[in-house]
């Protein structure tokens, strides 16, 4: 017997899926978020499976702590240390405004994330060629991180010296001296987490690895000691952000990578499911009790970011290019100045919504759902909780409705309306502002609030098609299964192909290889199992970016720099005369993983589809409260067309649509609406 | 009306943003092939698609300054060249600094959609090429005619029906010191203009050109339509300004640029008039330019957060008498363009007595760090790698300036990342931090400007641009300007023969040393500057801050001392220019600081007497 676990924790839920490898079957628990301590959370929802912990061969986990320490701004109090006379580069950044406020007269002058005070330099110089021209002064970093840490109170120090992506020993001297002196403060090195150049990105890479490093380390550990108390002793995988996974080991090291790691689940699954149903162009929207991610997939592709931004701050990390807004099933809804607000601010899993009776006062978009009709408030999380709806009704009316001067149903309708605008202008900007006309696209709802306003959007931004997957509310925690372990390796050579040689070339990714497989190997890989890419990153002498060419086993010099002009061709459309030049050469090991298949529904043999019961709810499309045909999702069958105005109720979410949409079963009981002929 | 049907509102909306898609993917493609840092890092580019009737589409402008240039530029080339009608796959090249705005360097590459063998639109790509062939290389600071400044191309196909024009390309490359880096940067804004052609068409052949041009109808109202209200929101007036240059490069004289501005109900002119006649050196300034600075600060107002497009500009008037600094006419010398700059702060300062509750103080006034030229060890090439400092910004009503930012005229500038100039030039950075004390005190305190020390390794030439390091900048509201921009060259006086070196081989375009009690002996204080540098030799670059905006000594004095402890600003400097006494902890001396406070407020800020250069005989 041998499972695979994924664990997906957002800001409400933690999603568990327990895959079953020799069978593919695969089953869902949902519980809690448990802020004080996540780690708990999800030790309680792999209990809740009544898995024992040595039948799993793998865990891999994905989680937003890292993105929501940065953007809550609650990680740890960090330092720099940098050269001596370079101390502002981190405030300075590049000198240049955000392209989007050119124009404007406006600025907001936020306090930068490690104030000056924290930022202290010190002697030690290396040059562009890494050659140490005066050495690190000892006693002055052992002064600095004194300062830092006994003065300034820091917990944590990013250390980014000139030049260390091509000497790292000042740096990890650096790290050295800290450790020794004061083992408790967390340490990161710019050379650990980026091998490039330009100083600032790098600086800030390495800051907000500092500045969530030992809020994730102490998850992890936490993690781990649970992990182990239930007798696990497989393979522990974090989901990096641009795709594929990493061992929880190295990605202590290394938050930063996983920092997008949350919604990365999602479009590994999303991407998987385009392919089963054969959808090439899907916008995938997750949403969930704290926010909203959408990302467009386009030819089964998930779009990548250039350079990932977060707060403004840029990270030299590949990232999906996933647009985030705070809005989801705990956003709480106010008024300010006369206006109704809803979200960023979320009411989480403690308190949560009024109506899940856990000290929940201030009303949410769960409120209103439930104000709305569309939450059965006796089938919460399969009958397991049973919310208040007059709590709900009350709260929505004490905030929102009599400051308004609003019905309950005016009110409940009003905090979906406020949050349809925020979510739409969040898709627009991945898919309008790229050019892509989302009237093309289909819309794919997961997430525990996904199906239930996915619809409404696609509604009001006239996508064809929303997919509902199965199980919605854990798909994320199902992509996960499906990600492959993924490292990267890469040495920088800078040369002119023929300087370089095409043994060196040779030699060069021998070594790397060779440690991609032992890597592989200690993650449990078989042979069969593990697939290597190679890549050079190449360039025209005289260019600054290269363009990433793919490097095949028989290459000689020439085949090499062939395909490199091919490549440039087909992105640019021209060829230069000017010899090719090596940068970085990468290899990228792959560990494959067993993927899930996708169960069957049965056929509808005989009888047509009835509705377990019908209730009042709110109608979009009328703009009234009407009856709504109530069915158990598990009642569908392949076939079965569904009109509109629905609800379909299963466990851990509700799908809702209107009257003017309609909605059709296949046979792996994947939901399609549309609106009506 | 009619037109308007061929349309909706939300198809409007999906073709602005097409539009402005296309433009970003021009922008990506360029940088991404480009060879010089100063495409790639620094941004000197600007990109835009204009209908058949050159209406701006959309843009993609690497820098402010260049908005709405390329609008001056395609007409001229239509209206000038005789290359003879377009065909599909021609790309015209326009260097004609009265035509394109700019100087010989900024050539401007058209290219035209045909959608079913007719020119339904143009894209247009104007970037920094390397060498021209001027007299100088890197800049030329005091050309006497356009003729020191380059080959000039007046509108000839570069690429004809997709092939290159292998004649003109050879004597572009006969012409330039830097073939090579010309050549990989022209196939950069090649590959550049055919994405744009390419997704513009794509665009017409989906949506049908009716559909295309009734909604560009559309998106072009609207955006008139909402600039005129904001102008109409703006109280009816007449507002002047004046501001100097240092001088024109060639005589020592301050140059005056003064702007008026006239608003009157929906629509602002902007007046060059009372400015300097045309001047001797290369700081006079093309039309196209002196209308995009116009152009910035009028959208700053207006239109500030929407893709750009033709229609928000139409309520905009400017005036620039022929012949004079704004209007420059053959054969003036133009190559620094750096008029641009201060006729967008100068603007700024008269708008700022329109709508003070709406304005920032000054914005440090210049962008002067030095840029290199020489022949690169790493590649062996020509180059010109133009380094920009940061400024400090002005104060506003209720916040603090902006510390270390590009000046507002090119705000989206990048600095070359220490590590890629330590990487390419035989250069090292010594300091690269804030310039303490520089933000102008006020109530709200000017952002601070920077500091880089550069040291040569080896033999390599240097200039600074900079045109404003002896008149300073201004606040707002009884609010104070900060330090003045400063170039200070450092000569490595262990080598015997300093001081004939730099007698011979550095010229000072701006000697400051008559604003400078202080200054060090064998050093030279100055604003611009040129010249081949050794091993050992110093460039230290000082920017100045922003103005601040109210009385300083109203300034919370926690807000001081906190100052203090992070080092933006000295405890003198917070004893002299904020009333607020620090004991030797850095804690309030609540006493000595309420005596020192007790003074009358201002509640203006005043311009500082002129401090002119001492004459001298002419350089030439």
């Amino acid at each position: 017997m041998s499972y695979r676990l994924a664990v997906d924790i957002g800001g409400t839920f933690v999603d568990a899926v327990l895959f079953d490898v020799s069978s593919g079957a695969w089953k869902l628990e949902k519980s809690f978020t448990t802020p004080t301590n996540a780690a708990a959370g999800v030790n309680a929802a792999i209990k809740r499976l009544g898995i024992d912990g040595s039948a799993l061969d793998s865990f891999i986990h994905g989680t937003t702590l890292g993105l929501n320490t940065v953007l809550e701004h609650k990680g740890v109090v960090t330092g720099i240390i940098t050269n001596a006379g370079f101390e502002d580069v981190f405030e300075m950044g590049r000198y240049n405004r955000d392209r989007a406020q050119m124009y404007s007269l406006e600025y907001d002058v936020r306090p930068p994330l490690v104030p000056k005070r924290m930022r202290l330099g010190v002697p030690g110089r290396l040059n562009a060629q890494g050659e140490e021209l005066q050495p690190l002064d000892e006693d002055a970093v052992r002064e600095a991180a004194r300062t830092l840490v006994e003065k300034w109170k820091v917990t944590s120090i990013a250390v980014c010296y000139l030049h260390a992506y091509r000497n790292p020993k000042h740096e990890q001297r650096t790290a050295g001296i800290i450790r020794k002196e004061w083992p408790d403060v967390s340490v990161s090195i710019s050379s650990e987490i980026v091998r490039e150049y330009r100083e600032y990105e790098r600086t800030s890479t390495t800051v907000i690895n500092a500045y969530i490093q030992p809020i994730f380390r102490r998850y992890i550990g936490r993690l781990e000691g649970g992990l182990k108390d239930q007798r696990f002793a497989g393979s522990f995988y974090i989901t990096r952000s641009g795709g594929g996974a990493l061992l929880a080991h190295d990605a202590i090291a290394m938050p930063v990578h996983t920092i997008f790691s949350g919604p990365a689940g999602g479009l590994i699954g999303a991407v998987r499911l385009s392919e089963i149903v054969n959808r090439p162009n899907i916008i995938a929207v997750d949403i969930g009790g704290t926010s909203t991610d959408a990302c467009v997939v386009r030819e089964g592709t998930p779009t990548l970011r250039y350079q990932a931004e977060l707060e403004k701050l840029p990270l030299m990390i590949p990232a999906y290019n996933i647009s985030t807004i705070g809005a989801g099933g705990g956003s709480i809804a106010r008024v300010e100045g006369g206006l109704l607000k809803v979200g960023p601010q979320s009411a989480g899993a403690e308190p949560g919504p009024i109506c899940y009776r856990r000290g929940g006062t201030q009303p949410t978009f769960t409120d209103a759902a439930v104000v709305l009709g569309y939450i059965d408030p006796d089938n919460f999380l399969g009958g397991e909780v049973k919310l208040d709806e007059e709590g709900a009704r009350a709260g929505l009316m004490t905030h929102v409705g009599e400051p308004l001067k609003l019905s309950d149903i005016e009110a409940g309708r009003g905090v979906l309306d406020v949050l349809l605008a925020r979510t739409v202008s969040a898709i627009r900007e991945i898919t309008v502002e790229e050019g892509l006309d989302p009237r093309e696209f289909s819309m794919l709802a997961y997430g525990g609030a996904g199906p239930m306003f996915v619809p409404l959007v696609a509604r009001e931004m006239g996508v064809r098609e929303v997919i509902v997957p199965q199980a919605p509310a854990g798909f994320s925690a199902w992509g996960m299964l499906m990600t492959d372990l993924v490292q990267e390796y890469s040495e920088t050579a800078v040369g002119l192909l023929e300087h370089v040689g095409l043994e060196r070339l040779r030699e060069i990714t021998k070594r790397l290889s060779a440690q991609a497989a032992a890597d592989l190997e200690r993650g449990g890989f078989a042979p069969k199992d593990r697939a290597f890419e190679y890549a050079a990153a190449l360039r025209y002498f005289g260019q600054e970016h290269t363009l990433e060419t793919p490097l095949e086993e028989n290459d000689t010099l020439e085949s090499l720099a062939k395909r490199f002009d091919a490549v440039h061709k087909q992105r640019y459309g021209h060829t230069m005369t000017d010899p090719v030049q090596l940068v970085h050469v990468r290899v990228r090991g792959i560990g494959r993983t067993p993927r899930p298949a996708l169960k069957k529904i049965p056929r509808r043999e005989k009888g047509t589809l009835v509705p377990r019961t019908r209730r009042k709810a709110f109608c979009f499309a009328r703009r009234a409260m009407v009856d709504f045909s109530v069915y158990d999702r598990e009642t569908l069958r392949d076939g079965d067309a569904v009109p509109g105005p629905a609800i379909v109720e299963e466990p851990t979410t509700t799908l809702v649509y209107f009257s003017d949409q309609q909605a059709r079963v296949d046979e792996y009981g994947h939901l399609f609406i549309t609106v009506k002929a | 009306m009619s037109a308007r049907k061929a349309t909706d509102p939300a198809t409007a909306e999906v073709i602005r943003h097409y539009l402005s898609s296309a433009a970003t993917e021009m922008e990506r493609t360029l940088v991404r092939t480009a060879y010089s840092t100063i495409i790639y890092e620094i941004n000197d580019f600007g990109l835009s698609i204009f209908d058949r009737n050159l209406n701006l589409l959309a843009d993609a402008t690497g820098l402010p300054l260049f908005l709405g240039a390329n609008e001056y530029a395609i007409r001229q080339v239509l209206k000038n060249s005789q290359c003879g009608p377009l065909e599909p796959g021609d790309v015209v090249h326009m260097n004609v600094p009265y035509w394109s705005g700019a100087h010989t360097n900024d050539g401007v590459l058209v290219a035209p959609v045909f959608v079913d063998n007719a020119i339904a639109a143009y894209t247009v790509v104007r970037a920094h090429w390397t060498d021209m062939g001027g007299k100088d290389p890197g800049y030329i600071l005091d050309s006497t005619t356009v003729h020191q400044e380059g080959i000039m191309i007046p509108g000839e196909k570069i690429v004809r029906r997709g092939e290159p024009n292998e004649e003109l390309l050879r004597i572009i490359r006969a012409n330039s010191r830097a073939p090579a880096t010309v050549m990989g940067d022209f196939n950069a804004e090649v590959a550049c203009l055919r994405v744009g052609v390419k997704r513009v068409n794509e665009l017409y052949q989906k949506y049908g050109t009716e559909t295309v041009e009734a909604s560009i109808e559309r998106i072009l109202s609207a955006g008139e339509e909402k600039a005129r209200a904001a102008v109409r929101a703006m109280p009816n007036g007449e507002w002047e300004a004046e501001d100097w240059m240092d001088n024109d490069g060639v005589n020592d004289d301050l140059v005056r640029v003064h702007v008026r501005i006239v608003i009157e109900d929906d629509e602002m002119t902007v007046d060059y008039s009372g400015s300097s006649q045309k001047v001797d050196g290369p700081i006079n300034l093309g039309l196209g330019m002196a209308r995009s600075a116009a152009r910035i600060c009028f959208k700053s107002l207006t239109t500030p957060n929407e893709p750009s497009n033709g229609g928000q500009f139409r309520p905009l008037n400017i005036v620039a008498p022929e012949g004079s600094l704004f209007n420059a006419v053959y054969p003036s010398p133009v190559f620094t363009i750096w008029a641009g700059v201060s006729a967008v702060e100068t603007i700024y300062k008269a708008l700022a007595k329109a709508v003070p509750e709406r304005m920032w103080a000054g914005t440090g006034g210049d962008l002067g760090d030095p840029g290199f030229y020489g022949k690169e060890p790493y590649t062996g090439r020509q180059v010109w790698h133009q380094t920009n400092a940061g400024v400090g910004w002005g104060a506003r009503i209720d916040r603090d300036g902006i510390n270390t930012t590009q000046h507002v005229s090119m705000c989206t500038v990048k600095n070359i990342p220490v590590e890629v100039v330590e990487s390419r030039l035989p250069v090292m950075v010594d300091r690269a931090r804030f310039r303490q004390d520089s933000g102008g005190p006020g109530r709200f305190r000017g952002g601070l400007g920077s500091v880089r020390d550069y040291r040569f390794l080896a033999p390599f030439g240097a200039l600074t641009i900079l045109k404003k390091s002896r008149t300073p900048g201004w606040g707002l509201k009884g609010g104070k300007p900060g330090p003045l921009n400063l170039s200070i060259l450092i000569p490595n006086t262990e080598r015997p023969d300093w001081k004939e070196h730099f007698e011979r081989d550095i010229i000072s375009y701006a000697d400051n040393s008559y604003l400078y009690d202080d200054k060090p002996e064998n050093v030279i204080y100055c604003g611009m500057f040129r010249g081949e540098f050794g091993p050992g030799d110093v460039i230290s670059y000082l920017a100045d801050g922003g103005g601040g905006y109210g009385d300083p000594f109203d300034r919370d004095v926690e807000r001081v001392r906190n100052d203090v402890i992070d080092g933006y600003v000295s405890r003198t400097a917070a004893e002299r220019d904020y009333g607020v006494v620090l004991t030797d902890d850095l804690e309030v001396d609540i006493e000595a600081t309420r005596k020192k406070r007790d003074v009358p407020r201002a509640t203006e800020s005043y311009d500082p007497p002129l401090r002119k250069p001492p004459p001298k005989p002419k350089r030439k």
